[in-house]
């Protein structure tokens, strides 16, 4: 580990100096008998002929696994990059369930892939596993390829520890028929904490459903979302400089409650700790209001017969501000001491036509593309959940109202046990402020190991 | 003295034949367990010294494991001030509690049933043993669905006599046993067809015997079956301990150790603290406590149940 520490700032000054095309045509020249050696670790690629074989794990299920299948196809018949080099992508999907714990293993064995996906939320703890994006292409040049926010979801400490792919916020999807049966207007949903409020209120009153779900998963990661979401409306804080955990303020109380206070007196929900209990009631028409991300839209459009429409999550009661949860996929290199520098490039280069050449991954898989040219295209604009999600959570964007999951420094960001306590909390197995302090406890620990 | 008897010192001929034949046994014996012996060293007992190493020490860099730094004790220490440690290791001797017992206890209920003349025994036979064919994964995800509130088949039908059924993976005071069940229903299985073997392998002349002095029922089932049990009875007893100690896919499938913590077991702890946390370290230390808990049971359970064979 740590291998190229030495030569990094000299590589760097010299990629800048030759640029992308020149990186690219370095790359080509590095595998046809350059670089560094024959040995490319698990992969079986070929540095000493003019092929390369790049590992790439991805975790991508329902209706995103096969639209990331279908993009690495693409690339393996058309050869899209600049180079001699024959380059193809062995992909390798991973599933979600221990997705960073294999990473883990394999990192520390030397064995990992060649590239993979990474969530931006794991870019700062895994800094010492990744190699930087800037050894092997000219950041500079590249930024701007992506959004200005984009780009700021890779930069850790002012490096650029990834390409970015998406940005996958969070918003309100609801039920239309359900809001007709509880005399709401469906095309109106709501916009601010009074209305949402009354919406929840009158399918609690007036049929037989459910009004809200904070997780269709019911999950401690999912609850998260949208619980930091509505107390950095709030004006919350959620960690200190020191990256310790500040849930125990006046805002985070104030949402715990609220959570507390939908499954108990509000009678909005069930009070239920079984996982998925949110998905099977959104889906079964049994619930009206779901808190999830933009990855939900291709779940819910396979389910017959759902009516549903989107609002913009900034509905949380006395906000200061509007701020709404998000992170975001991105592709990085992690350190494989057996991988030739020639190889790093092309994977580099891999990892840029697969951020910014692939409009499919915003149009059909809907999230917010990281690309400046797709999020500006008309193919984006004109997709098929662009009017019904994707325009307001673009509005939002523009808005500058996303805060990013936090990049802690140690640990599992995205670990459910970190969170499993708003879900304690929602099902009133503990008290909101039980359930905070045991929170505090569990992250706290967690991050100091 | 013969030229044989000169080279041998005067020695037997028959005692230095079964010399050579005990050290010919002994060459066989070595030879056919190198194998098996290599195996044991690479796979467990070079990770068993691994991880003793391992607990003694931390990863300043995380992602590079050949990075030690020595802290002698400092991770057991942690552990054992370690309120997470404790919840896991209290839901651990719960559901051991209630797993073993009844595992032990149903596997000779069924055995013995089986054994007798009743119809259909075969195809009983393999009833009982069909769900131990089934990985861990299927099982845990059929009964995540068994158990379900929303649309689970026990409460479906248990909604037919009751109001409310229970939230069975929901409620941190049923949560627990309904795992232990579970496992039951699993593993039940493989000591019944243990406990059929050992029973079947009774001879009948026993029973006879004890007829002809009148013992019959209970008396011949504490008298002559569970004596003649009792190594098949050690094993399974042990077997169980070692497995369901080491309870892991059921909490981390099922109810990630929830609600309220209170699903949490050793092992998930343990697998959480060394690659959700990465510490390695820490998990190592942990599952040395897991292990010098098992030999403290190993001990108990020979003197309670298996150190006599009167």
């Amino acid at each position: 580990m740590g291998r190229k520490s030495a030569t990094r700032e000299t590589r760097r000054k010299f990629i800048k100096s030759v640029g992308a095309a020149g990186t690219v045509a370095l790359a080509g020249c590095g595998g046809n008998g350059g670089g560094d050696g024959g040995s490319d670790g698990g992969s079986t690629g070929n540095a000493g002929s003019d092929s390369y074989e790049i590992t790439f794990w991805e975790p991508f299920s329902g209706g995103e696994g096969p639209i990331m299948e279908n993009i690495v196809q693409q690339f393996n018949e058309n050869q899209p990059l600049d180079t001699d080099a024959e380059v193809t992508i062995n992909r390798q999907r991973t599933p979600w369930d221990n997705y960073y714990n294999k990473l883990f293993t394999a990192l520390s064995g030397d064995e990992a892939p060649d590239m993979t996906v990474m969530h931006a939320a794991y870019l700062r703890a895994w800094s010492g596993g990744i190699d930087p994006m800037g050894d092997y292409i000219d950041t500079d040049t590249y930024s701007e390829d992506y959004t200005a926010s984009h780009w700021d979801l890779v930069t850790v400490d002012g490096s650029v520890n990834a390409l970015p792919m998406d940005m996958h916020p969070i918003g309100v999807y609801y039920n239309k028929d359900l809001f007709e049966q509880a005399g709401l207007d469906p095309e109106s949903p709501p916009t601010n904490w009074d209305e949402f409020q009354q919406a929840g209120n009158a399918v609690a009153e007036n049929t037989d459903a459910h009004a809200f779900t904070q997780s269709p998963y019911n999950d401690g990661f999912g609850s998260f979302r949208t619980w930091s979401t509505w107390v950095k409306q709030q004006g919350g804080t959620l960690f200190d400089d020191e990256w310790n955990p500040m849930f125990d303020n006046e805002a985070g109380q104030n949402i715990s409650q609220l959570f507390y206070d939908m499954t108990g007196d509000m009678g909005w929900s069930q009070q239920t700790s079984e996982a998925d209990w949110g998905n099977n009631a959104f889906q079964n028409g049994n619930c009206a209001m779901a808190m999830n991300g933009t990855w939900y839209v291709a779940a819910l459009d396979s389910v017959d017969g759902l009516s549903w429409d989107f609002f913009k999550p900034t509905v949380g009661p006395n906000k200061q501000q509007d701020k709404v949860w998000a992170d975001g996929h991105t592709l990085v290199l992690p350190q494989k001491q057996s991988r030739s520098d020639a190889k790093s490039e092309i994977a580099a280069q891999v990892a840029h036509w697969m951020t910014t050449a692939n409009p499919a991954w915003a149009t059909e898989a809907g999230h917010l593309p990281a690309a400046t040219s797709i999020y500006e295209s008309d193919e984006f604009q004109n997709s098929a959940y662009y009017d019904k999600t994707l325009s307001k959570y673009v509005e939002m964007a523009e808005d500058e109202t996303y805060f990013y999951h936090p990049k802690v420094p140690d640990g599992d960001p995205n670990a459910q046990n970190w969170y499993n306590w708003l879900v304690d909390i929602w099902a009133h197995d503990s008290e909101p402020q039980e359930g905070i302090e045991s929170g505090i406890q569990t992250v706290g620990d967690g991050i100091s190991g | 003295m013969g030229l044989t008897e000169r080279f041998t010192g005067g020695a037997d001929t028959t005692k230095r034949k079964t010399v050579a034949g005990f050290r010919k046994e002994t060459i066989e014996g070595i030879v056919w367990s190198l194998p098996y012996l290599a195996v044991f060293a690479v796979f467990l007992v070079w990770p068993a010294l691994r991880g003793l190493y391992m607990s003694l020490h931390t990863y300043p860099n995380k992602f590079d494991l050949s990075q030690t730094e020595w802290v002698g004790l400092q991770n057991y220490v942690e552990l054992f001030n370690d309120p997470v440690f404790y919840n896991a290791m209290e839901g651990t001797f719960l559901f051991v509690a209630i797993s073993v017992p009844l595992l032990v206890i149903l596997g000779l209920v069924m055995a013995l049933g089986v054994n007798k003349n009743v119809a259909g025994k075969r195809t009983l036979r393999a009833i009982y043993f069909s769900p131990y064919v089934l990985t861990v994964a299927v099982v845990t995800l059929v009964w995540v669905q068994m158990y379900s509130t929303s649309f689970g088949l026990i409460n479906y039908y248990l909604g037919f006599i009751m109001e409310n059924p229970p939230g069975w993976l929901t409620s941190t005071n049923l949560v627990m046993p309904a795992l232990a069940f579970m496992t039951v229903w699993w593993l039940v299985g493989f000591n019944f067809v243990i406990f059929l073997a050992a029973r079947q392998s009774i001879p009948d002349w026993l029973y006879e015997a004890a007829q002809l002095d009148g013992a019959h029922g209970w008396r011949a089932f504490k008298d002559i079956t569970l004596p003649q049990m009792r190594n098949s009875v050690v094993f399974v007893v042990m077997v169980q301990f070692i497995l369901q100690f080491q309870v892991f896919a059921q909490p981390y499938v099922m109810t990630q150790g929830g609600p309220k913590d209170s699903s949490d077991t050793l092992v998930y702890y343990l697998y959480r603290s060394a690659f959700s946390q990465q510490e390695f370290g820490y998990g190592a230390a942990m599952g040395y406590v897991l292990v010098a808990i098992l030999i403290v049971i190993a001990i108990i359970n020979f003197k309670v149940i298996g150190d006599s064979n009167d």
